[in-house]
């Protein structure tokens, strides 16, 4: 008797451990379960990460009916495991630990001799709702969620395909998140499946709890203002990438999915091109390069013409604008960056409000900018039009993150403009250039298909060919360049 | 290394502000918007006058203002000076802002000044830093201080009514031609050809002139501005003028493109004829060492009043166009006897001359001895298309 007494004696330290371990949370729980044999089974959990209906219907029925210890030892399952209750102390006590923290049972058979640890993993959230930011008229309504496990149900619905490769890792020595990295094998490049690994595994971080944090690390280049890894919310656009060849990295608490390699023109492109007609996503995908175009460089134009420029502007138009800078008293450049810092403070408070004051703050916002500040004479009403058409145009890019550097451009371009006139939004247009041909993203020049020239792929740059001109088997440019090597 | 490199970056980017133009800016309320000039110039004193007409931005929106408008949509600057150079200083004793020459849209000299020649105002306009010399120049027939004080309706300022008219002239009554700007007049002195000008006067006015009343009459006939003629300017000087039938006749002759109409004798008759021409070609030809020019003239020829004539087969087609052919030919011959006989030389034979045989030993007694033969090839291109007009038949036939 005194080697069960002695086994005993180890599940009730394991116990005791965990909980010392996890500071005495409310929510650990230690059962006990009496087996039809008249074992005593310890089972260890975190209330709050278990699915509770698998704990009571299954693990604890299945211990109850001794079907566990019918059950084929199983070994190296990411699912259940098991270990020897002989095994050292340290490494059964840590693994323990980790396994309790992680949503999973630990189970301490005394009988047996042997822990199992099963992975029932379930944490609160949300169900799947419309995305947010990349919301469409037509087309899937589903939007990931926090849960990774959902998300990548969500992606595998829509690829049947055995070739879904997922690969899992842990980044972040103190939050332990999950990330997965999936691909669709033959079609994803192995290079860029093995520099997005090699990427991942060289972080170095104690917590990711965005995906933003993992950009942060594997992007090409942190100093510049425009995004070169993809993050979307939309299932169907992952799977239209992974189907292109390119790589998803999901992380578990975040509904982002982050997609490499991403190239300028692949901002231009929304979900929606490829729901509607051709020539009708044709005409949107040019207006939203228009609509680029427009949101950076519209007010350091108006700056610079009315400043330095003045023989640029038709007679008419001239005459309409003086007559509206008569009485006004701040010069036009300080107007124009007065009131694009006043429409970002307005929008980042619209963003943090709560939606009930959401609609008093649009209201106050409008006529503080539209009405009151034209009425009083401080602002003129062209700065208004421009700064509201920028505004506006900034929302019309499907990628959010790129409307955000499109914001840090024009204010760039804005003192360019407040200095040095056309001259100086030459100079700056020239450096930017410069600095999208010298991006990479995963290895791929930023700005393929125009530099390197590929003019194949312009079918699905500038225009939305339609599917029958397309053939299904052609992968972009940006990936093919990565099959070469 | 990469601190440094930043360092020297933003301290080139500060010292780019240094050498930036932002000391030159300009905002738009610390401009004078000039929108026409008149140029004038006593020839007694050598006084010269120089008028601005500057836009008000605040006023109504034409040049009449709205009815009830308080402000005058343009102002009349006028400066008296010995030598072009000081009209600037000049005008800055009355102008609060920057004087900006870019958008005018008209200049006019006085006829007085046109006569004596004005080789020195233009000189003067082109060398202005901020002025153009693609601007319409227009002769005053009459007062030009009249002329810059007269309001115009419906375009925003006179400047504008000016040179919108001159568009209009050239397509729809092929009386003004679009080479009439001050850059046309430099490069055709200097290449010793002659221009014609429009030329401007005031209409009859009435009521009180220096108020805003005239704005409340429908008579727009009266109070405003009218392009009347056209004057010859050889070598930067006016030698005469044109009437507006002989404008037409120019401006045909020149190969500018437009609509004109023509009433032309046709078995015992006359047909009201819209033509459009198509332009010119000219060819020198010598017959017995005597130059001749041919000018081959394309016309698309139209009726409208139907009741003059209508033609029925193509016999009275083709009958028709060789009548307004051989009817332009004579009005053309005639207008070119006249012409020459004033030693003028409005068909540009001289510097055909000068281009084709370069080599002449007198072009002058050439030129003026040439031989020139029309030959206009006229088309007819369409009519009215009712037989019966009006006759009282209810529509049936």
């Amino acid at each position: 008797m005194g080697r069960p007494s002695h086994n005993r004696s180890i599940g009730a330290a394991l116990a005791e451990h965990i909980q010392t371990a996890l500071g005495s949370p409310p929510d650990l729980i230690c059962r006990s379960v009496t087996t039809e044999e008249n074992r005593s089974v310890l089972i260890i959990y975190l209330n709050s990460l278990v699915d509770r209906k698998t704990v009571d219907e299954f693990i604890v029925k299945s211990v109850r009916q001794n079907a566990f210890a019918e059950s084929p030892a199983v070994s190296g399952s990411r699912y259940l495991r098991e270990l020897p209750l002989a095994s050292p102390g340290e490494t059964l006590r840590e693994e323990a630990v980790r396994a309790a923290v992680s949503g999973q049972c630990v189970l301490v058979d005394e009988g047996r001799e042997r822990v199992c640890f099963i992975d029932t993993y379930e944490a609160p959230g949300r169900g799947v709702e419309e995305p947010n930011a990349e919301p469409t008229i037509r087309g899937s309504y589903e939007g990931f969620t926090e849960n990774i496990r959902v998300n990548i149900g969500l992606i595998r619905k829509r690829l049947l395909n055995p070739a879904l490769r997922l690969e899992e890792m842990r980044i972040g020595s103190r939050t332990g998140t999950c990330v997965v990295i999936a691909w669709l094998e033959g079609l994803a490049p192995e290079a860029l499946v093995r520099e997005a690994k090699r990427r991942l595994a060289a972080i170095r971080t104690d917590s990711v709890l965005e995906s933003s944090y993992l950009e942060e690390y594997i992007q090409d280049r942190i100093l510049s203002p425009f995004p070169t890894i993809l993050n979307t919310e939309r299932p169907d656009k992952t799977v239209a990438h992974l189907l292109e060849g390119k790589v998803a990295i999901l992380t578990d608490g975040t509904p982002y999915v982050l997609i490499a390699p991403l190239t300028f023109f692949d901002l231009f492109s929304s979900s929606e091109d490829y729901f509607q007609r051709a020539d009708i996503a044709t005409f949107i995908r040019w207006l939203r390069l228009i609509s680029f175009f427009v949101a950076v460089f519209a007010p350091s134009l108006f700056v610079a013409a009315t400043t330095f420029h003045q023989e640029l502007i038709p007679t008419e138009l001239l005459i309409s604008l003086s007559a509206q800078r008569e009485g006004v008293p701040l010069p036009a450049f300080f107007e124009v960056m007065l009131m694009e810092i006043v429409f970002e403070i307005i929008r980042e408070a619209g963003l943090r409000m709560p939606r009930a004051v959401g609609q008093a703050l649009s209201i106050v916002g409008a006529i503080v900018l539209g009405q009151a500040a034209v009425e009083a004479g401080l602002i003129s009403a062209a700065v208004v039009i421009v700064v509201a058409v920028t505004g506006i145009t900034n929302f019309v890019v499907p990628v959010y993150s790129f409307g955000m550097s499109q914001r840090l451009l024009r204010f760039t371009f804005i003192l360019l403009a407040g200095f040095l006139g056309l001259f100086g939004i030459l100079c700056g247009a020239l450096l930017l250039v410069a600095h999208l041909v010298s991006l990479k993203s995963f290895g791929v020049p930023y700005m393929t298909p125009m530099a390197p020239l590929t003019k194949s792929d312009w079918r699905d740059t500038l225009v939305r060919a339609p599917r029958p001109w397309r053939d299904p088997n052609r992968l972009p440019a940006s990936v093919r360049l990565l099959k070469r090597k | 290394m990469f601190r440094r490199k930043a360092a020297a970056a933003v301290a080139l980017a500060l010292s780019a502000a240094l050498l930036s133009s932002c000391w030159d800016k300009t905002e738009l309320n610390e401009l004078a918007l000039v929108s026409m000039i008149g140029l004038d110039r006593d020839p007694e004193s050598g006084i010269y006058t120089i008028r601005l007409q500057v836009i008000n931005p605040t006023s109504g929106s034409t040049a009449r203002g709205t009815p009830g408008g308080e402000q005058s949509p343009v102002y009349t600057y006028e400066a008296n000076v010995r030598t072009l150079a000081e009209a600037d200083l000049k005008f800055y004793h009355l102008i609060p802002r920057k004087l900006f020459l870019h958008h005018a849209k008209a200049v006019l000299i006085s006829g007085r000044a046109a006569r004596q020649g004005m080789r020195d105002f233009i000189n003067f306009s082109e060398l202005q830093p901020s002025a153009r010399t693609s601007v319409p120049l227009f002769v005053v027939d009459g007062s030009i201080g009249e002329v810059m004080r007269t309001y115009t309706p419906l375009e925003r300022t006179p400047a504008e009514s000016l040179s919108s008219r001159i568009e209009l002239l050239a397509d729809y009554a092929l009386q003004s031609g679009r080479d009439v700007e001050v850059r046309d007049v430099i490069e055709r002195s200097e290449r010793d050809e002659w221009i014609v000008l429009p030329m401007v006067a005031v209409t009859p006015k009435t009521g009180n002139l220096d108020s805003r009343d005239v704005d409340a009459s429908i008579d727009a006939n009266r109070n405003q501005l009218r392009l009347n003629g056209g004057a010859v300017i050889r070598n930067y000087r006016m030698v005469g003028r044109l009437d507006d039938n002989e404008l037409v006749l120019y401006h045909l002759l020149n190969g500018d493109k437009g609509t004109f109409v023509r009433r032309v004798p046709f078995r015992n008759g006359h047909v009201t004829a819209v033509l459009l021409s198509r332009g010119t070609k000219r060819r020198l030809d010598w017959e017995n060492g005597r130059p001749v020019v041919r000018i081959r003239l394309s016309l698309e020829l139209s009726t409208l009043a139907m009741n003059e004539y209508h033609p029925r087969t193509l016999e009275d087609i083709r009958a028709l166009e060789k009548a307004v052919s051989e009817s332009i030919t004579d009005e053309l011959d005639a207008f070119l006897d006249k012409t020459r006989a004033k030693g003028w030389d409005l068909a540009g034979i001289r510097s055909l001359l000068g281009r084709k045989a370069p080599k002449l030993p007198n072009p002058d007694r050439a030129a003026a001895d040439a031989k020139i033969r029309f030959e206009i090839k006229t088309l007819f291109t369409g009519m009215g298309n009712l037989s019966r007009l009006y006759e009282g038949s209810g529509g049936t036939s």
